[in-house]
């Protein structure tokens, strides 16, 4: 397999597309057999649809980034902005499938699966892994409708598309169409490993509740208190601002979200996050991801400095997953909360280095999503919030 | 990063390497297992039991058969664990050819691929995993089957392409031991066949020198004096021994310018219709050639069969020594 990434800042997309293309031909040697595009909200998703489609290429696979995007050659948080990440697999085969949700999410998700892999030729065959990009707010139930066509031990990755400002204006695309709510999914049999580690850059505090009354991904009350009253006592007054009128609170909650436990290895617990987004004037609080009652939430802690370096340490450790040398890796791609972008924009360039260390200098593109999608290190598929995961492609 | 994160983190990988160790631990105990199981098998021919037996056990399939890819590219049960798959037929198409070639495959839903259509039959058997299990000597498809849908995961085919990765080379090991054993016998029998060749030739080369040795004792030439030879004849004489006589005795005649043959019946038991006509054909050659012929040690029997036959002009006497003397006298 080989891997190659193109970042451009032109605002027209057709000339992004052609030119950052034809950098990865030049570097690939051959035309990519999967693309992933991914681009800022400033470009129209339907011209970038169109100049994608020119290229005439099996399988393509984009969403919307918030704010910019980021590969090895540094990030791009201003202003239009493209990435595109090829792979080249002869032996291999790649296959790209949309749906949208029509009030089933579930059922598209599965949709869009059939035909991705009829796409990639692979009629009834279990992919090897499932990249998943969704519109935010059905991520669960997406994941869900894929573990129902392929059991629970397909590993599912992927980040929610994004805009700048939480107004609805992310996109999905692919060759023959873009969206504002749907899901593309990309079937991946590649010929040689692939591996992803997703983790979140948290640690628990001693601090924990139960839900107690919770729909969809409102959270109304924690230990039978309105939620907002108990998570503003637990943070020690970080939603104050917003307790009597409600409002959004991304920013002042980023570094204390709230964990659920997903699993354990050898008695160490890793969690899944769940990011209170909006305070509601009667006390609930939106998140970026389902809770139920009975949940156990526990406060998790977060620190700048632990989040600047976290994705480079992540790297690492699917590096170590895949028993890799840093010359073994093809390539990788990499998914960053956008929460967490948020919160270490001004120093993104020590991620982007943290990135590039841990993945050797191997070509990176990485996009910031409300809503990240992985696998655990115990097999389990999740959603979350404020969490990273990084996919590497060995090159064998 | 905070000092207590650190911990926890370090506290963390350390688990997550020595879970990943535990798992490589027992992925490689049960490789290993199943190298036993098929290294122990009596011949080649028993390790495709062993080898499927092993595979059920580590995969987890409910039903599964063990396909070989004949010269017509035809891939034919071999074994099976099911009654039901038993004389199955597969022909290989994209997907097969991929897994013959090393690379398994899961499938979550048997009836969305076209290959494996022969199993629409058994429509309780829902999904798959294909294993390609090919040696220098044959290429074979190891078919996992399972009731529930989406059995078998990425889990699985790793498992699968770790375990005939190892064992790849023990199989090809064992097939070209047993082949070279079959060699070896195959080059043992030609041996012995060879030796066992070479003593019935030789065996006929005496027997054949023994039956001319014996033709001419059974009827030697014997030149008694210059022009006169004696033939005593022995045994009960065959056609072609009389045949051999005749050629001998006019050969003898001209090379010795003979000019009496003497036929001694002394030594014969008796005279059939067959060979009293052969004797008379003598009689007649030789008198052809200018020579005279006497027949001595006549005993009545013989003159009672002679006599059928015209011997007017023939000299007949009872003895040798008789027909000798008259010899002489003449």
């Amino acid at each position: 397999m080989r891997v190659a990434t193109a970042q451009h800042r032109d605002p027209n997309p057709a000339r992004a597309v052609r030119e950052a293309h034809a950098a990865l031909v030049r570097e690939l040697g051959g035309a990519p057999h999967w693309l992933f595009v991914q681009s800022s909200v400033h470009h129209d998703r339907e011209a970038l649809r169109q100049a994608l489609a020119g290229l005439e290429l099996p399988a393509v696979h984009g969403s919307s980034s918030c704010l910019g995007v980021m590969t090895q050659a540094g990030a791009i948080l201003e202003g239009p902005s493209l990435a595109l990440l090829g792979l080249r697999d002869e032996a291999g085969s790649f296959g790209v499938g949309a749906a949208t949700p029509d009030g089933d999410p579930a059922a598209a998700a599965g949709l869009a699966l059939e035909r991705a892999i009829d796409a990639a030729g692979r009629q009834g065959e279990v992919p090897t892994l499932v990249w998943l990009t969704a519109a935010p707010g059905h991520e669960e139930a997406c994941i869900a409708g894929l573990a129902a066509l392929l059991g629970p031990d397909v590993p599912i990755v992927g980040g929610s598309a994004a805009d700048d400002a939480i107004t609805g204006g992310w996109y999905q695309l692919t060759r023959d169409a873009s969206y504002s709510d749907a899901v593309v999914i990309s079937a991946w049999f590649p010929s040689g490993r692939v591996v992803s580690a997703f983790q979140s850059g948290y640690k628990p505090t001693t601090t924990r509740g139960v839900v107690t009354r919770a729909s969809g991904r409102v959270l109304h009350e924690i230990d039978g208190q309105p939620a907002a009253a108990v998570y503003n006592a637990w943070t020690g007054g970080a939603i104050t601002a917003a307790m009597n009128e409600g409002g959004g609170v991304l920013g002042s909650t980023s570094l204390h979200p709230l964990g659920r436990r997903v699993g354990e290895v050898g008695g160490v617990p890793y969690y899944r996050l769940a990011h209170p987004a909006t305070v509601h004037p009667d006390g609930a609080i939106d998140l970026f991801a389902d809770i139920a009652e009975g949940d156990e939430l526990v406060l998790m802690a977060g620190a700048v400095d632990a989040l600047l370096s976290r994705a480079g340490r992540v790297a690492l450790d699917a590096r170590a997953l895949a028993s890799l040398a840093p010359a073994d890796i093809a390539g990788a791609l990499v998914i960053f909360c956008a929460g967490c972008m948020l919160t270490v924009r001004d120093r993104i360039d020590q991620v982007v280095a943290g990135l590039d260390e841990g993945l050797g200098g191997a070509p990176f593109l990485g996009c910031f999503t409300f809503g990240e999608q992985g696998c655990f290190v115990g097999g389990e598929n999740r959603h979350g919030n404020l969490m990273i995961s990084v996919t590497v492609f060995a090159r064998e | 990063m905070p000092a207590n994160e650190a911990l926890h983190e370090a506290l963390a990988r350390i688990e997550t390497t020595l879970a990943a160790e535990r798992r490589q631990r027992t992925e490689a105990e049960a490789i290993v297992a199943g190298l036993r199981a098929i290294a122990i098998a009596p011949s080649f021919a028993a390790t495709d039991v062993a080898l499927l037996r092993y595979l059920q056990s580590l995969l987890g399939f409910s039903a599964g058969a063990l396909l070989v890819q004949d010269p017509d590219g035809w891939l034919r049960e071999r074994v099976c664990t099911d009654p039901r798959l038993a004389g199955l037929e597969l022909t290989a198409g994209p997907l097969l050819t991929r897994v013959l070639a090393g690379q398994p495959a899961a499938l979550f839903d048997l009836a969305r691929a076209p290959e494996l259509a022969p199993l629409a039959a058994l429509p309780e058997l829902r999904s798959a995993l294909c294993v390609g299990i090919a040696i220098s000597t044959r290429a074979a498809l190891l078919l996992g089957l399972h009731p529930e849908r989406a059995a078998f995961s990425p889990r699985h085919t790793a498992l699968a392409r770790s375990f005939v990765q190892v064992a790849t080379p023990v199989l090809d090991s064992l097939a070209a031991r047993e082949d070279a054993q079959h060699r070896r016998l195959a080059e043992a029998r030609a041996d012995a066949l060879e030796r066992s060749n070479a003593a019935l030739r030789e065996q006929l080369d005496t027997i054949v020198r023994q039956e001319a040795q014996i033709l001419q004792l059974s009827a030697p030439i014997l030149r008694v004096w210059r022009g006169v030879l004696v033939v005593p004849l022995v045994g009960a004489l065959d056609d072609e021994q009389i045949g051999d006589l005749s050629e001998r005795l006019l050969h003898a005649l001209c090379d010795e310018r003979a000019r009496v043959a003497i036929l001694d019946l002394t030594g014969l038991d008796s005279i059939d219709a067959a060979t009293g006509s052969r004797l008379h054909a003598i009689i007649g050659a030789v008198r052809l050639i200018g020579a005279r012929c006497h027949i001595t040690g006549v005993r009545p029997a013989l003159a009672a069969a002679l006599a059928e036959y015209d011997v007017r002009g023939l000299d007949s006497f009872a003895t040798l020594a008789d027909g000798l003397a008259a010899i002489l006298v003449h």
